[in-house]
């Protein structure tokens, strides 16, 4: 099991928070920003002629002789994307601090809190060429259970297009909804069309970057061919504390351009490293966050 | 600049294969990561710093170059000429004697010549042998046969001059046995080094090239040459002699103090002409046990007189002659009866044997007894002994008598000097066998006629003849040689000559029947001890100048006497520097440096390839982190 019972019910205890999404279609379990027909007290106003005396509140009639029509909140559901970064640059790291286990679980928690809230999800793992068969929409408690099994047949596997396969997600999932996406963003041909993309279709975009340890710092030396895992091309380097410092300060800046491109674009983002706890980032930093409450 | 063993260029050839190993690829080890995105981003940036990239890649490889380069050119041998007095072997003569402690040059001549020394040592090359010589009044080699410098040096350093005249003529015997090739000895350089104050002619000639460097510069030198006190013969007043000299080539004025003891006796300025001397005499002293110091000082108090404090000044002790109580044992003999009144220290008595002939001494002790054809019937009593015609005894084993011997003539022992005797003519005398323990001053060819000796603390003197069976009495060898044996029997003091020491020359003592301890202490200080001393002690450790106190005890009785050390060297106080020597038939003068010698720096390129070698350590291990 990707996670256990107690777990699971931490998890719905929280929802997630996507108050830049457009309304959907659906009544659901969300609060709208529109006031409509639904059983929650919003407020009073007035009664005009018209109004639907179904709605009148006769208790505050009777008190203060004048009659008030009762507002109640209009609730609506939310389309809960998760995409999960499957190539082969995921699968890196050993046992729990491997990046696809810890985006697996990562993207097992949201969709569960998103299924545990009412909200419509819909999983898809991101990967060049034919993808595997997604989840969802669905939608309701009752289908954690298979959501999380069909997580745990998952394996990473293929070169990434990243842009490419947030395009063709964008193709087939048109209605705007909240799209977490959980990625290394390790793309040669870059993360930006594609988030771009996501942001056109209206979506809120919550971006969790995620990388391993040796990732950020390594600790190799000496005369080497680097060979990458992904792609199979290789960097011939002699490492020296010179050139470790360089790569240091390469992925300080890295980090710091996506985090700038993200908030420049609105998109929510969180960066995480293997070695944190997966479920202290969900109840601590993504709350901190304000992605989930 | 040039290289001593040029072969070992060859060994540059190394170069080619560390090149070529260092441009083989390097074997780098796969290592699998996640991606290679940012090490490729990373990376491109170091490319931008490509040519000081490739500069610190190809550090190690110029450090090793480098390292390779220094040990070629050590092992190669480069040297660089330098101005040397000297190419080959050397053999340093460095004057250790008196006058090199003029203080003309800084701190003193001596100093300087060692300098100078360590200076040619540098120069020569390392693979030429160096030895040297300490000339003093015993010289010896400091040195042979020595290539390691740093050894050669620090002996040197410990070298001291000494208070006496040098001895050239040994040093050169000893310089001449340290020729290093046979074959070739030009070869070897002799350096003397002194300030010239050798022998002016007899020196023979050194067997390689000798050359001189003069050391010093002035000349300026007062001395006292003379101090002597004396009891005036036939009178109870006794006088003071003092010569003051000044060998500088220029007029001076000093101050002349004497004292005797805390009393001073004399206080006069004077001038000197250059090379002049000045005498005063101090009359009308007491007769009593005196020591006299005559010191020379600067006019201006607080300034140093000369070049050369040492013998600025001097010391003399005056010891009133002290009678020493002589027995005549004889039958009866006018001539030594007579001779023994010319004697005034010695208080003569007589006695003879009785009617049977036995001899009877009585309880009255004597320093010395003299027996003239008899001894006691009982053992001989304590005292000197002069034993003249002697019976049987057993001291000397008399064997019979010889008539008219032949050939009677001195021996070349030091008391003999002075005894002339040429027409001395010995009728009989008894055949003496000599012990071991005696010493013949007179001998013939059949057997010795005047013996000398000590045995057990005492000094015996034996004269095998009767002074009537000879002419010696009528000949002027009479005196002469009863002079000397009386004096040798019973000396005026206990140091019988106590001004006439100089420095490193030994001083006789002759410590009073049954002294038992018997103590010398120097001017600095140093003490030797003689247990039971022999009636004639010899005190050699006369390396100080000044005044020495001799101590004398035999368990009840107290004795002291002194003796004075002083320069009073004409040799040493003229410390004129001169700028010709002669050495064999050759006059030598200052020499330059005009040889070139290769100076080999093998050991500083050793030192700064280890030093290239930690910094490529340093390097590597950077590189590695």
């Amino acid at each position: 099991m990707i996670f256990n019972e107690t777990t699971l019910r931490k998890l719905n205890a929280l929802s997630l928070i996507a108050d830049r999404v457009r309304a959907g279609r659906l009544r659901g379990d969300r609060r709208s920003s529109k006031r409509g027909a639904s059983i929650e007290f919003a407020d009073f106003r007035n009664y005009v002629p018209g109004d639907d005396l179904r709605r009148l509140d006769w208790n505050i009639y009777a008190r203060l002789d004048k009659p008030f029509i009762t507002l109640f909140e209009d609730e609506e559901d939310l389309a809960v994307y998760v995409l999960l970064d499957g190539s082969s640059s995921m699968d890196w790291g050993e046992a729990d601090e491997n990046k696809f286990t810890y985006g697996r679980r990562l993207a097992a928690a949201l969709g569960s809190i998103a299924l545990g809230s009412g909200d419509a999800l819909t999983f898809t793992m991101l990967t060049a060429g034919l993808a595997p068969a997604g989840f969802g929409p669905s939608r309701g408690s009752h289908q954690t259970l298979r959501f999380l099994k069909h997580l745990e047949a998952l394996k990473p596997d293929g070169e990434t297009a990243l842009n490419e396969s947030i395009f063709n997600f964008t193709l087939t999932n048109r209605r705007p909804g909240l799209v977490l996406l959980v990625s290394d963003l390790l793309d040669p041909s870059g993360y930006q069309p594609g988030l771009t993309q996501l942001l056109s279709r209206g979506n809120q975009v919550v971006l969790v970057h995620l990388l391993s340890p040796d990732e950020l710092d390594p600790t190799l030396s000496g005369d080497l061919k680097l060979v990458d895992k992904e792609f199979s091309t290789s960097q011939e380097v002699s490492l020296d504390p010179v050139i470790l410092q360089a790569y240091r300060r390469q992925v300080s800046a890295w980090l710091d351009e996506i985090r700038s491109f993200c908030r420049s674009r609105d998109v929510s983002y969180v960066h995480t490293s293997t070695s944190v706890a997966w479920d202290q980032f969900i109840l601590s930093q993504l709350r901190r966050e304000g992605i989930v409450k | 600049m040039s290289f001593l063993n040029p072969a070992a260029l060859w060994f540059a050839l190394i170069v080619v294969p560390i090149i070529i190993f260092y441009l083989l690829k390097i074997r780098r080890k796969e290592v699998e990561i996640s991606s290679t995105l940012l090490w490729r981003m990373a990376l491109r940036d170091q490319q931008a710093n490509a040519p000081w990239q490739k500069l610190k890649r190809n550090l190690l490889l110029l450090l090793q170059l480098i390292v390779l380069g220094m040990m070629v050119l050590a092992v190669a041998r480069l040297a660089f000429p330098l101005a040397s007095v000297a190419s080959g072997s050397v053999v340093l003569l460095i004057d250790g004697s008196a006058s090199m402690f003029a203080t003309d040059e800084s701190p003193d001549r001596f100093s300087s010549a060692v300098r100078i020394a360590g200076d040619l040592l540098r120069e020569t090359g390392a693979s030429a042998s160096a030895s040297a010589i300490l000339v003093t009044h015993q010289p010896r080699v400091l040195f042979t046969g020595e290539t390691d410098r740093n050894e050669a040096l620090r002996i040197l350093a410990e070298a001291e001059a000494g208070l006496g005249e040098g001895d050239w003529a040994a040093a050169f015997s000893l310089a001449s046995g340290l020729v290093f090739d046979a074959d070739q000895p030009e070869q070897t350089t002799y350096i003397i080094l002194s300030d010239g104050g050798l022998p002016e002619k007899d020196l023979p000639p050194l067997p390689g090239e000798t050359q001189y460097i003069p050391i010093g510069r002035d000349q300026d030198n007062l001395a006292v040459t003379a101090l002597a006190a004396r009891v005036l013969p036939g009178r109870d007043t006794a006088e003071l002699f003092v010569r003051v000299t000044n060998y500088g080539n220029s007029e001076r004025a000093a101050r002349l103090s004497i004292s005797k003891g805390n009393e001073a006796i004399l206080n006069e300025q004077m001038r000197l002409l250059a090379g002049d001397s000045a005498q005063f005499v101090v009359e009308n002293l007491p007769v009593e046990d005196a020591v006299f110091i005559a010191r020379l000082s600067n006019i201006q108090a607080d300034l140093p007189l000369d070049d050369l404090p040492i013998d600025d000044s001097a010391y003399a002790v005056l010891v009133p002659p002290s009678a020493r109580r002589v027995l005549l044992v004889s039958p009866g003999n006018l001539f030594l009866e007579r001779l023994l009144l010319l004697f005034p220290n010695l208080n003569a008595s007589k006695t003879q044997p009785d009617e049977t002939g036995d001899v009877h001494l009585g309880s009255e002790s004597f320093d010395l007894f003299i027996f003239d054809g008899v001894l006691p019937a009982d053992e001989l009593p304590e005292g000197q002994l002069l034993l003249i015609h002697p019976p049987e005894n057993d001291l000397v084993v008399v064997s019979g008598e010889i008539v008219s011997p032949t050939r009677s003539r001195t021996t070349d022992h030091p008391l003999a000097q002075f005894i002339d005797w040429t027409d001395v003519n010995v009728f009989k005398t008894k055949r003496l066998a000599v012990p071991p323990w005696f010493a013949p001053l007179v001998t013939a060819e059949e057997t010795p006629l005047v013996l000398v000796g000590e045995q057990a603390g005492r000094r015996i003197a034996v004269v095998g003849f009767d002074l009537h069976a000879s002419d010696l009495p009528l000949k002027v060898a009479f005196p002469i040689l009863f002079a000397t044996l009386f004096e040798f029997l019973a000396p005026h003091g206990i140091v019988a000559d106590p001004n006439g020491a100089r420095a490193f020359e030994p001083v006789p003592i002759s410590p009073r029947t049954g002294t038992q301890t018997l103590s010398v202490t120097s001017p600095g200080g140093f003490t030797q001890l003689f247990e039971n001393p022999s009636a004639n002690t010899l005190f050699t450790r006369t390396d100080e100048l000044g005044l020495y106190t001799v101590r004398a005890s035999d368990g009840e009785n107290f004795e002291e006497a002194f003796f004075a050390v002083n320069l009073f060297s004409e040799n040493e106080s003229d410390i004129a520097v001169r700028e010709q020597i002669e050495v064999g038939r050759r006059s030598l003068t200052a020499t330059g440096r005009d040889e070139v010698s290769n100076r080999e720096v093998w050991g500083w390129l050793i030192g700064l390839a280890l030093l290239f070698l930690l910094l490529e350590w340093l390097a590597y291990h950077r590189r590695l982190g």
